[in-house]
C-alpha cells in the first residue's frame, strides 16, 4: 500500500502536470493496470517480468510490484480527482498572498484533497487487503494459500474457506470503521 | 504625487478572444478608483493583471516604480506586495479565521507564529471580527467572511489593494458592512483598485471612476463629472441599464 501511495502521487503529479511524454506514459499504464484482472497482472509479473529483465525476483516480490503496481494505477486516478478538485479560486487566493508553488500544495492544496481523498483511499486499502489473497496463486504463503492448502489436507473445504472468509472479516471490518471514524473527524464542517 | 501602479498597451488574449486591448493606466498613491463596466468587458483580466494571476502577452505593467512584467522578476515577492479581496472569498477551509489571517505572514512573509498572530487579532479587530477567531470560515456569514478575506489580505501590509466585485456574491443586506470595512481602509490612505457595481460606493468613497468596455477604458472621471455628465454613449447607455427607473423606456 506504501509503494502503491507514492506510486499514486507521483502518476497523479506528473499527469496534472501534463508534461509530455510522461503524461501519456503513465496515462497508459494507470489503463493497463485498471482495466485487467489482478489475476492476470499478478502472473504476468512474475512469470513475464523475468523473461524480459533476466531478474527473477522471489514470489513474495513480484507479488507486491504487481500489488504495488496496481494500486498505484488506481491511487494516481485517486489522487488527481482529489487535487484537480480543489476549487481554483483557493490556489487565486494562495498565490495572491505570494505563495510559491510548493507552499501552495503543501499548505493550502493538498490538506484539502487529503480531506477528499481519504474515504476512495481507505476503500482501496482495504480491497487490496482482501486482493492479497490472489498473491496465492503464486504460491505466497498467505491466508489464502494455507486455507486452501489446509482444505486439500483436511477435505473440509467449506469449513476452511468460512474461517478464512471470517479472519478476512475481522481483519477488514474494523479498517472500514476506522476510515470512517476518520473521515468524519476530518471533514471541513 | 506618485504613481504607485502605471499600466502601459496591455494585451491578454484568451485563444481567440482578445480581452485586453491595449489598455493604459496609472494610479496615484492613496488614490481609490472605481472601474465599472459590463460582464466579459475584461475588468477582472485587467486586474488580475496587475497582480499576476493572469501573465499579460504584451504590454508592462508597473508597481512602485518596479516593472512586474519583466521575465526576471519574482513574481511570488511582488504577489505579496498587492492585497487582493475576490468575489468568492476564497478563504481557506481547513483553518480557522485567525488561522486565515496568519497563514500569508508566517509560510510567506517568514514571521514567528507569536508575531504573526498579534497582527491577525489587530487585523481582525479592525474588521469588527475580534469575536470570531476561531470560527470556521463555513460558519461565518457571507458579510463576515469576507471582512475576513479583507483582514487576511491586509495583514500583508500590502502597497495596493485590488477588489475584484468584493460584494457581488452578497446578499443586499450584508454588502454595506464590507463597504464600510473598505471605506474605512480608503480613509487610512490605502491605494485601492476597486471592481464594482456598487455606484454609492464609487459615488462616496471614490476618487475617480473609470468605466471598462470591450477591452479598453474608455472613459473616466472624478465621481461627479462621471455619474452627471458621462460623455461617452456607451458610458451613458452603461449607467442608465445599472440604475433602474421605472418604465423610462431602458433598452
Amino acid at each position: 500500500m506504501f509503494m502503491g501511495v507514492l506510486i499514486g502521487l507521483l502518476v497523479a503529479i506528473v499527469r496534472i502536470n501534463g508534461k509530455q511524454p510522461w503524461s501519456t506514459v503513465l496515462a497508459s499504464y494507470t489503463e493497463f493496470f485498471r482495466t485487467t484482472p489482478i489475476l492476470t497482472q499478478l502472473i504476468w509479473v512474475f512469470f513475464a517480468l523475468p523473461l524480459l529483465s533476466g531478474f527473477t525476483p522471489s514470489s513474495i516480490a513480484s507479488a507486491c510490484t504487481a500489488l504495488s503496481l496496481n494500486m498505484g494505477a488506481f491511487l494516481g486516478e485517486v489522487f488527481r480527482a482529489g487535487i484537480t478538485s480543489v476549487p481554483e479560486g483557493q490556489r487565486d487566493a494562495a498565490q495572491a498572498l505570494g505563495m510559491e508553488a510548493d507552499q501552495m500544495y503543501r499548505r493550502i492544496v493538498l490538506p484539502q484533497a487529503v480531506r477528499i481523498v481519504i474515504p476512495p483511499v481507505t476503500t482501496y486499502w482495504v480491497s487490496l487487503f482482501k486482493d492479497t489473497s490472489v498473491v496465492s496463486v503464486v504460491a505466497v504463503s498467505e491466508m489464502m494459500f494455507r486455507a486452501r492448502y489446509a482444505a486439500t489436507q483436511t477435505f473440509l473445504y467449506i469449513e476452511m474457506f468460512t474461517i478464512v472468509g471470517v479472519m478476512y472479516i475481522l481483519f477488514t471490518w474494523p479498517q472500514a470503521r476506522l476510515s470512517d471514524l476518520l473521515y468524519e473527524r476530518l471533514r471541513v464542517k | 504625487m506618485q504613481n504607485i501602479v502605471v499600466v502601459k498597451n496591455l494585451h491578454k488574449s484568451f485563444g481567440e478572444l482578445h480581452v485586453l486591448q491595449g489598455v493604459n493606466m496609472e494610479v496615484k498613491k492613496q488614490e481609490v478608483v472605481v472601474i465599472l463596466g459590463p460582464s466579459g468587458s475584461g475588468k477582472s483580466t485587467f486586474l488580475r493583471c496587475i497582480n499576476l494571476l493572469a501573465h499579460p502577452d504584451e504590454g508592462h505593467v508597473w508597481v512602485d516604480g518596479e516593472e512586474i512584467t519583466d521575465p526576471n522578476v519574482d513574481v511570488a515577492r511582488i504577489r505579496s506586495t498587492i492585497g487582493m479581496v475576490f468575489q468568492q472569498f476564497n478563504l481557506f477551509p481547513h483553518m480557522d479565521a485567525i488561522g486565515n489571517v496568519m497563514e500569508g505572514l508566517v509560510t510567506v512573509l517568514g514571521k514567528s507564529k507569536d508575531e504573526a498572530r498579534e497582527i491577525a487579532i489587530g487585523e481582525l479587530k479592525k474588521v469588527g471580527l475580534s469575536d470570531k477567531l476561531s470560527a470556521s470560515p463555513g460558519n461565518l456569514s457571507g458579510g463576515q467572511q469576507q471582512r475576513l478575506a479583507i483582514a487576511r489580505a491586509l495583514a500583508m501590509k500590502p502597497k495596493v489593494m485590488l477588489f475584484d466585485e468584493p460584494t457581488s456574491a452578497l446578499d443586499p443586506e450584508l454588502i454595506a458592512e464590507v463597504l464600510d470595512a473598505m471605506k474605512n481602509m480608503a480613509d487610512e490612505g490605502m491605494t485601492m483598485l476597486v471592481v464594482t457595481h456598487e455606484l454609492d460606493f464609487a459615488r462616496r468613497v471614490g476618487q475617480r471612476i473609470c468605466m471598462f468596455s470591450e477591452g479598453q477604458f474608455i472613459e473616466e472621471g472624478n465621481p461627479e463629472e462621471f455619474f452627471a455628465r458621462p460623455k461617452i454613449a456607451r458610458t451613458r447607455k452603461f449607467l442608465r441599464q445599472i440604475t433602474w427607473e421605472p418604465d423610462s423606456g431602458n433598452s
